[in-house]
């Protein structure tokens, strides 16, 4: 028998209910907690309320082997990329992808996000696996019915994928960029005055002045002049381009 | 009457109360919205609960006057109201829920606080307990609803109570759900998203500069005749800066004959690496080419 894959847009949505169910289902046991017990008692657990509600549904569902309301509004089965059920273990790590795993160390953390990050552009491409834990645990999304298919849809999730590819590149070339960055060139190799500038509060260095005479660094100054045409210390029209360097320390 | 053997899937239990409150709340808002200006005495607001139970009265009429009871929302599911064996629902079940439904909030809002005022004597214990009543009731609508997402019945505590399960009236079509405006705006906020992070980083005087050097290979025929080295210089020159084409504050030069104000070159030199006089196309480089203007002393002693 062949399936039908469900697609990004089925996913999603699927996701998307299961979020408002649950979302409604924690505000009611917060209030009624926090009715019962009082709002100041609650207040430390909430986080831990909120992540174990969340818990609790998909332990629910997920573990028990329903579906969850997500996945029956959109008609979309769990099973293996075979077609056959998936077993019990691997719907137990099916969960973990909902339990807050608190990671110290920010190198692994900053590797996680990136890995989670590829993995969301790979599933926004090809619609496989939404998450890796369901990508470790084989549990794939059929269609109850192949008129369901939606896949006319997967040109804007493709979209998405490419956008987020760019500003990937983007974040990667910046952040080599700033190594390198070419900004405080004129600060390092300034020279300072025996003035005070007005905006930083220290030696100015690189002393420039104003034309109705205040005193500031090269850089306070040049950054404000492309914002404001005023004096940042009296509010004296300036053209930035009459400020004025002063050479002798 | 024939009711079909087949119980309504969870979600469409639980959508069908959904859509009976969305209704009630377009009902409402309609109600207050014509008669806001007629409501000088604050009638409306002060009754603003009696009209409540009023307005879920008229939705919920059809429980009672249907031979196949089910509200609103659960007709536009296909789905009715049956009892614990799939057999039709007694009289005084249905009547039970139509006044439990309608007048719950009503009496938690007017009557409650007052009663347990009464039974206690104890105004400050009546509020604890009418807070910690609804609290509990809450809390067992939570717990009922993980019930429900496992056995498939009673999607709240007031059906649990009566026993009242939900079955479709006819067999179920596969309902066809709208996907196109969730990937809409999961796509628009992408795009904004993107667009937020891409305009920073066009650098607005380089690509202006690029775009100035393009023309001027289009049109750049005016200055290619003269020459622009710092030795040409005119007096001309040291008239106007090069960029804003004022009299140049502090006259500065980067190695062409081009004259221009410190703030000018210095600001656009440090803000762009392969920053071109706007005049001749020289390539400034560096901050260190970022020279005083010289020349004009050199033309005035010559004259001296």
């Amino acid at each position: 028998m062949k399936l039908t894959w469900a697609g990004q847009a089925e996913i999603l949505r699927a996701a998307e209910k299961d979020q408002q169910h649950i979302a409604s289902n924690t505000k009611d046991l917060l209030g009624g907690l926090s009715n019962v017990f009082g709002p100041r008692s609650i207040m430390p657990y909430h986080q831990k309320i909120t992540s174990g509600c969340t818990l609790a549904y998909y332990a629910l569902s997920t573990v028990f082997d329903f579906q969850t309301l997500g996945e029956q509004f959109v008609h979309i089965v769990r099973c293996t990329p075979e077609g056959t059920p998936v077993s019990f273990l691997r719907r137990l790590l099916l969960l973990a992808e909902h339990i807050p795993w608190k990671v110290s160390d920010p190198d692994i953390q900053d590797l996680l996000s990136i890995a989670t990050r590829l993995h969301l552009i790979h599933f926004y491409l090809f619609g496989e696996y939404s998450s890796i834990s369901r990508r470790l645990a084989r549990s794939r999304y059929a269609l109850f019915r192949n008129f369901l298919d939606m896949s006319h849809l997967s040109w804007i999730f493709k979209a998405i994928a490419y956008m987020y590819i760019a500003k990937m590149i983007k974040e990667i070339l910046q952040k080599a960029a700033e190594k390198k960055s070419i900004r405080s060139e004129l600060t390092k190799e300034g020279d300072k005055s025996q003035l005070i500038c007005a905006m930083c509060n220290d030696f100015a260095i690189n002393c420039t002045i104003t034309r109705c005479g205040h005193v500031f660094c090269w850089d306070c100054i040049a950054r404000w002049a492309h914002m404001n045409r005023s004096c940042a210390s009296c509010r004296e029209i300036v053209e930035p381009e009459q400020l004025t360097r002063i050479w002798n320390r | 009457m024939a009711t079909s053997k087949l119980m309504g899937s969870r979600v469409d239990q639980l959508d069908a109360h959904e859509l009976d409150e969305q209704l009630f709340d377009l009902l409402k808002s309609r109600f207050s919205d014509a008669f806001k200006y007629f409501d000088r005495t604050n009638f409306l607001t002060f009754w603003s609960f009696e009209l409540d139970a009023l307005i879920k009265a008229a939705l919920l009429s059809v429980l009672l006057l249907q031979d196949r009871p089910a509200t609103v929302g659960q007709t536009l599911l296909d789905l009715s109201l049956v009892g614990r064996n799939r057999e039709p629902l007694k009289r005084w079940k249905i009547v039970s829920v139509f006044l439990l439904l309608t007048g719950t909030q009503w009496f938690r809002e007017r009557c409650l606080a007052k009663t347990l005022n009464l039974l206690l004597r104890d105004r400050q214990r009546a509020e604890r307990y009418s807070t910690v009543t609804e609290g509990v009731l809450k809390l067992a609508g939570v717990v009922n609803f993980f019930v429900f997402l496992t056995q498939n019945r009673y999607p709240s505590i007031l059906h649990r109570l009566f026993g009242i399960k939900m079955n479709y009236s006819q067999p179920p079509n596969l309902r066809e759900v709208q996907y196109d405006s969730l990937s809409r705006e999961l796509l628009w906020t992408t795009v904004s998203e993107f667009l937020a992070f891409l305009l920073p980083v066009i650098n607005s005087s380089k690509s202006r500069s690029m775009f100035r050097s393009a023309l001027r290979k289009v049109y750049g025929k005016v200055d290619s005749t003269m020459g622009t080295s710092p030795h040409e210089r005119s007096l001309v020159d040291f008239k106007t800066c090069g960029i804003c084409s004022k009299p140049p504050t502090q006259p500065h030069e980067i190695g062409c004959r081009h004259v221009y104000c410190y703030f000018c070159i210095a600001s656009n030199v440090l803000s762009d690496d392969d920053f071109e006089c706007p005049q001749c196309g020289r390539l400034a480089g560096t901050i260190k080419n970022v020279r005083p203007a010289t020349g004009l002393q050199a033309e005035s002693e010559m004259s001296a």
